[in-house]
């Protein structure tokens, strides 16, 4: 019992918490995550009926928010890199290992209607089924690491990798502006549907049925 | 003031806040978004801690080293400001079952816990087949121009579909308001 006390403390390393900037600084962390949470919280993001929602085609919360969302960070990011400011991190592209973990994740996603940050925020605004949730995530984890990481079909996976890249560099495109305008018409357009069915369709649907089932009768 | 106290923001303003909180990640932490490493890092904290001599020869661990850290740092912080964020705009409320649960599959809490823990396995595995989540892939890949992220969030689409039209039985995507 001793002994797990002294390695429980051992996992906090006290130079985290001398500065802020820096990859390891629990502070920024801290910060960047309470604001965060409370743009989750006041988008109406950190709800079961959102996330559930939106696979059934009953909320659109999250392609309104996604779509502002991936058009203005990506003109951001892109910005300021340019400008010298920030570097890039991408991530690791493995196309196989990126297929059949979306699909595993979207199912669970779909189950137990938490994503790992959501799960978070949901917590935080009194959802306690969440909780079970978060127990999943890390025995999900350990499972991927006992039982997978290393077997055959990981190593499979690792074929097809392509490195960390992004579509500048596979497409041999000088310019990455190409495709930020590309996406971003094709976000707008998207937006300007999705609003506008959300607003004022989904209403007039509504209306004309229930005259319908009244014509009917 | 007054802001924090509505119940809900406009979701383009929320989305680029968002936005904002994605380029202040990479400007004063050098690092994208990421939630779901805070959990894989429990899960090397939790091996530690209770099988040391077992967890020091697991491999994947090499790479999620037991100690706390940004991402968990991060989610601790999403905690803290949805439950501010909640009570200042007076919404917070403790619930066992959400709605929409109760509506499609009932209300026995057992059932709803043992499914989400069922739920939640199955994202921890996939995560880190695909090395992030929503936030950590999807997000910050996508806004990086990374192929990683598009695929990610095509087969993301898929699979929540298929499990959602298998698990609640529904015939057809019905078009409901609210």
């Amino acid at each position: 019992m001793h002994d797990i006390l002294i390695r429980l403390r051992d996992t906090f390393d006290p130079s985290t918490i001398g500065y802020f900037f820096g990859p390891d600084s629990l502070y920024g962390g801290f910060i960047i995550g309470a604001f965060l949470g409370i743009v989750l919280q006041k988008g109406k993001m950190c709800k079961y009926g959102c996330v559930s929602g939106m696979f059934r085609l009953w909320d659109f919360t999250f392609f309104r928010v996604g779509t502002p969302l991936l058009m203005a960070g990506m003109i951001l990011i892109y910005f300021f890199r340019d400008a010298g400011a920030i570097n890039l991190y991408l991530p690791h592209t493995v196309v196989l290992a990126q297929l059949v973990g979306g699909i595993i994740f979207g199912a669970g996603l779909a189950i137990s209607g938490y994503c790992p940050a959501i799960a978070a925020g949901a917590l935080g605004e009194g959802a306690l089924d969440s909780l079970p949730t978060m127990a999943g995530f890390v025995a999900g984890s350990i499972a991927y690491a006992e039982l997978f990481d290393g077997s055959r079909i990981d190593k499979l996976f690792g074929y097809t990798g392509l490195g960390r890249v992004s579509f500048p560099d596979i497409f041999l495109v000088f310019n990455h502006w190409f495709f930020i305008l590309a996406f971003v018409v094709m976000c707008a357009f998207f937006l300007m549907g999705i609003t506008f069915y959300d607003e004022f369709l989904r209403a007039s649907f509504a209306i004309i049925g229930k005259a319908a089932r009244i014509v009917k009768k | 003031m007054s802001y924090m106290r509505k119940k809900e923001w406009s979701p383009i303003i929320a989305g680029l806040l968002f936005a904002c909180l994605e380029l202040m990640s990479f400007y004063v932490s050098s690092r994208p978004l990421g939630a779901s490493r805070a959990y894989a890092v429990a899960g090397s904290i939790v091996e530690y801690v209770f099988f040391p001599a077992h967890a020091a020869k697991v491999p994947y661990w090499q790479a999620y080293l037991p100690y706390v850290e940004w991402t968990m740092a991060l989610v601790f912080g999403i905690t803290c400001g949805s439950f501010i964020s909640s009570i200042s705009s007076g919404t917070f409320r403790l619930r066992l079952i959400p709605e929409m649960w109760r509506s499609s599959k009932g209300g026995s809490i057992s059932k709803r816990w043992f499914w989400a823990f069922v739920g939640g396995l199955l994202v921890g595995f996939g995560s880190r087949m695909a090395f992030g989540c929503t936030l950590g892939m999807l997000i910050s890949g996508v806004i990086q121009l990374a192929p990683a992220g598009f695929i990610f969030m095509m087969s993301l689409w898929m699979g929540g579909v298929f499990a959602t039209v298998v698990f609640y039985h529904l015939k057809t995507s019905t078009l409901k308001r609210g």
